[in-house]
């Protein structure tokens, strides 16, 4: 009998000293999932440009339509993206969105992410629309989703940018891919159509 | 989470992008066929049989291959051929594989042991966009050579092409874009750099041009030159380097330059008032008709956030537009912002314009309108305008008539000189519809400026001129002189423009009229035509042509015009000139509804249906269907209403504002600011409105359903593009209102109500409408 008391007893200590399962939300931060859905994050180029050109893919795609953009021309002398055209307006209503990552996986420059933001609160419907300054975020250290694709394909410059050298850009990064390519065997993921 | 945009700043920045002043404009239809190409198929053309991949069909000699695999239902893929430019084949996207059965020695279709005929092939590809079908041609579309072959060229046309759609404003209505979906490579073998150049550049005011994306199908090309006849854009070096540029000392200015967008199979053509605007995905598109001038072309309004970004031609009409519009509708067009829209009817209170309900307006409106039936009615005026659609006028003129027992109903910009016609017995306008106008084999213009105000005329005219050699006479006409002199047989200037004036009789113009008109029958006023300045033998000449003439069309310059001709000279070219099946000799007509708003009985002088106010035929059905009697006697018309206006005859007069489709004159609001009681529907407050006693806010063009009756009696539906902000009614729902407020009620569930009832009163005086 005391045996088993003993038994139970060792299930109860081992327990006690063994590292806790209980997290001390909010005091203490949730882990996510690296490829939890949250809430979104627009990314920047390293030189701080937009990635966004507001092609409006992103709205076309959400099935909860829950994204509102409003193109309009890049100033050429301070351009804002690296295309033709920015994004004005960019923003999300929270509350429409049901966090499927369409959007994401249409953005032709992965612009919008969906990152692990998930704490949401307000007191007013309004207080769940984000706007592009809300959304906006530097590149790189911001977020790590990036992994799932080869993000090297996406992180150069967006093609319409007509100066020479960001063609060359182009040319050369393409060559390294086909030179990779070669080398390992392997083909190149091209997301281009054609 | 602060800083996000409410739905209205939304849409308020979105309308702020576009300026009100000159907002709007354009594209699809792209490099889509739409329909086949229309050509003259004579008659006795022969019948050929051709077999495309396994199917039989007959078809007139003559038919494009693309045309015949179209007609059975195959959609070949191609950039450069349009059905209704000629076929240049430069593109060769259109490859198929094509071949003639073997011929024997003796003529005879060699056959095999099965007694199948052998097919020879040719060799290579064929581009099917410049080859005629022949007899026995047997067409493969769908085989592994001829699909390898339009993918290589796939894969040729998309080496130089930035493939930047999701920055592009054809992306997501782009033919090349669909074409290379279906048949291009999921990746790209091309890695060589690609030819770039500066992009966008503005070749002219409404247009960008990116050459990176042109595909060099020379389309926008061979439509200035082949369809409006102006050589303005050309190809600039060869080969590989080749572009497209202005011409050299010309402008990209004439009046159709907008179409060359809608036919660009690319994004090189965009329009820079709807750059970046909306995707195509996002647009709500309607059907409806433009309303800048009397021609009507059917267009869509696309609609984002509830406002009209673009306008562009609604695929094929072929009784007005066909396919093309004028620059004036595609970018002129204006649509008042929702801020500056009127939503509340507003009452001048203490000399202050203040806004109370519709109730209380509408209350005090029967009030004073009450009075009508004891007071004079000259008092009492109505004032429309050449904007209102067919239904808004004939509840107007029938509120006016029978509820109010007023006379004095007009509307602005109704030319005085076509009712006098009317009264002469003559012909509003065409009887022939627009589109027809290019089967003319002479054309006379007289001191109209066609190219300008009725763009589409011009263009069938031009068509007419072009191909089938029609002869062009152009009479008075001062600008635009370089477009239109180019292709007029006789250009007649110099006869005295600039003398104006209503029941002068020696004007040059109509004195040059009546001479031609004595020299069809008769001799020439040698005498008259000296003083003209112009060659007895030249008068003479074109009188002969017209006499000849099968199908003359002649247009007349109307009191818009710098020097009218005089109803007299018209009745007597109609009465000349008009056969039995072609009726083309009128006045022009400038303003947008102008006939139909006559036929629907806005004037003082005549009843629906164009018959005069005092036929007592007329009144006795009016009275038997409207349940009042309609005045007898001719009440002002929009000009003595002005008149007594300005000397402070008038007491009451209702007003519609057509702004924004057009504006009024400044002199005829000063004059209407004189009336005490002014009421005024109209939009936004406009000049006029701001003179007002009261202000009822009225519906747009672009909000309103009902239909259009064109220059040539056309009647057309105008749809409702855009919700109307809540708080504007419509002007037929006023009326009835008030006429319910006055126990005389008029009530008609629908537009198309108002319309059946005007047809029937039409059909009753034997005008008949197409
Ligand atoms: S995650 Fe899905 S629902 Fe949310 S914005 Fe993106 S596409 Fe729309
Ligand atoms: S986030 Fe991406 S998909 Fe959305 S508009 Fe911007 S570039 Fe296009
Ligand atoms: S600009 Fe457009 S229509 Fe003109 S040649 Fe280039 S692709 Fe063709
Ligand atoms: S021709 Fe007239 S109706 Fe046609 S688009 Fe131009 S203005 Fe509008
Ligand atoms: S469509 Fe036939 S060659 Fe261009």
């Amino acid at each position: 009998m005391v045996r088993e008391i003993l038994r139970s007893l060792k299930v109860t200590l081992s327990h006690l000293f063994a590292p806790k399962a209980t997290i001390q939300y909010p005091d203490e931060p949730v882990p996510v999932a690296p490829r939890f859905r949250g809430r979104h994050i627009l990314r920047l180029w390293e030189d701080g440009k937009e990635r966004c050109i507001a092609c409006h893919l992103c709205s076309a795609a959400c099935p909860a339509d829950a994204i509102t953009v409003i193109a309009e021309d890049n100033p050429r002398d301070n351009p804002i993206s690296r295309g033709e055209r920015y994004a004005k307006v960019y923003q999300i209503d929270l509350l429409r969105c049901i966090f499927c990552g369409y959007c994401e996986d249409a953005c032709p420059v992965n612009a919008i992410v969906l990152g692990s933001g998930f704490e949401f609160s307000g007191y007013r419907r309004e207080d769940f629309i984000v706007s592009k300054e809300e959304l906006l975020e530097p590149h790189p250290n911001s977020f790590v989703k990036d992994s799932f694709f080869d993000s090297t394909l996406y992180d150069r410059p967006y093609l319409p940018v007509s100066s020479l050298a960001d063609r060359e850009a182009i040319v050369e990064g393409r060559q390294r891919e086909i030179e990779e390519a070669v080398r390992t065997g392997k083909p190149p993921i091209v997301i281009r159509p054609y | 989470m602060a800083g996000y945009i409410t739905w209205d700043e939304l849409v308020k920045m979105f309308w702020g992008k576009v300026p009100l002043e000159k907002e709007i404009p354009a594209n699809i239809l792209a490099g889509t066929t739409v329909g086949l190409r229309r050509r003259e198929t004579k008659p006795e053309a022969k019948k050929v049989r051709v077999t495309i991949d396994g199917q039989t069909i007959e078809v007139p000699e003559g038919t494009l291959i693309i045309e015949a695999a179209k007609m059975l239902g195959f959609d070949i893929p191609h950039f450069c051929y349009h059905p209704r430019l000629e076929p240049v084949g430069v593109c060769r996207q259109c490859l198929v594989e094509v071949g003639m059965p073997k011929r024997n020695p003796d003529g005879t279709i060699a056959t095999d042991e099965q007694g199948n005929p052998i097919i020879q092939w040719m060799p290579k590809p064929q581009p099917s966009c410049t080859m005629t079908v022949s007899d026995g041609m047997v067409v493969k579309v769908k085989s592994e050579a001829a699909e390898a072959a339009r993918r290589a060229v796939m894969e040729f046309l998309l080496i130089n092409h930035p493939l930047d759609c999701p920055v592009c404003d054809r992306g997501g209505e782009c033919p090349l874009q669909n074409a290379a979906f279906v048949q291009g490579r999921p990746y790209s073998r091309f890695t060589e750099q690609k030819r770039t150049f500066v992009k966008p550049i503005e070749i002219s005011q409404h247009i960008a041009l990116d050459r990176e994306r042109c595909i060099m199908c020379k389309r926008c090309i061979r439509f200035c030159d082949e369809i409006v006849g102006e050589k303005q854009l050309e190809q600039v070096e060869r080969g590989w380097h080749s572009y497209i540029a202005v011409a050299e000392g010309e402008e990209l200015d004439n009046i159709f330059s907008g179409n060359v967008i809608d036919i660009c199979p690319v994004g090189a053509l965009t329009n820079l008032h709807y750059r970046f605007a909306a995707r195509p995905w996002e647009l709500k598109r309607t059907e409806t008709v433009c309303p800048k001038c009397s021609i009507h072309c059917s267009i869509f309004a696309d609609c984002r956030f509830n406002h009209p970004v673009r306008f562009v031609p609604a695929g094929e009409n072929l009784k007005v537009n066909d396919l093309w519009i004028c620059d004036i509708g595609r970018f002129e067009q204006k649509h008042p912002h929702i801020e500056h829209r009127l939503i509340m009817p507003l009452m001048r209170v203490n000399g202050d314009l203040q806004e109370v309900g519709w109730e209380r307006a509408l209350d005090t409106l029967a009030d004073l309108l009450r009075t009508s039936h004891s007071a004079p009615r000259a008092e009492f005026v109505f004032l429309g305008n050449a904007a209102m659609t067919n239904e808004e006028a004939y509840l107007f003129q029938r509120f006016a008539r029978s509820v109010v027992g007023s006379g004095n109903i007009d509307f602005f910009d109704r030319d005085p000189l076509i009712s006098e016609l009317v009264r002469q017995g003559g012909k509003v306008g065409l009887g022939v519809d627009v589109y027809s106008l290019q089967k003319t084999d002479f054309a006379l213009v007289l001191g109209c400026n066609i190219y300008r105000h009725l763009p589409i005329a011009w263009l069938w005219v031009l068509q007419a001129v072009k191909k089938r050699n029609a002869k062009l006479v152009v009479a008075g006409v001062s600008e635009d002189k370089p477009r239109m002199k180019r292709w007029a047989w006789k250009w007649i200037e110099g006869l005295g423009i600039g003398k104006q004036g209503l029941g002068t009789r020696d004007w040059g113009l109509d004195r040059f009229a009546q001479v031609l008109i004595e020299a069809i029958d008769g001799e020439v006023n040698e005498e008259v035509a000296k003083s003209l300045g112009i060659e007895p033998s030249e008068i003479a000449e074109i009188a002969q042509a017209l006499k000849q003439s099968e199908r003359p069309v002649v247009i007349c310059a109307s009191s818009e015009d710098p020097q009218p001709i005089e109803p007299e000279t018209v009745l007597k070219l109609q009465q000349k000139l008009v056969k039995p099946n072609w009726d083309a000799v009128c006045y022009a007509i400038h303003h947008a509804n102008a006939r139909g708003c006559l036929e629907a009985g806005l004037s003082p002088d005549y009843l629906p249906g164009l018959r005069p106010a005092d036929d007592e035929a007329m009144r006795l059905v009016l009275q038997r269907l409207w349940g009042n009697g309609t005045p007898r006697q001719k009440g002002y018309d929009a000009k003595s209403a002005l008149e007594a206006a300005r000397e402070g005859k008038l007491q009451f007069a209702w007003v519609i504002d057509p702004s924004p489709v057009y504006e009024l004159p400044d002199n005829v609001i000063d004059a209407l600011a004189n009336v005490p009681n002014l009421v005024v529907s109209a939009s936004v407050r406009t000049k006029l409105a701001e003179k007002a006693w009261m202000v009822l806010p009225d519906l747009t063009f672009y909000e309103k359903n009902g239909s259009y009756t064109n220059w040539a009696g056309t009647v057309q539906i105008v749809r409702r593009a855009v919700e109307p902000p809540s708080g504007a009614r419509s002007l037929a729902r006023v009326l009835m209102a008030l006429s319910e407020r006055l126990e005389r009620p008029i009530s008609y569930p629908t537009p198309r109500a108002v319309l059946t009832e005007l047809e029937n009163l039409m059909a009753l005086s034997g005008l008949t409408r197409r």
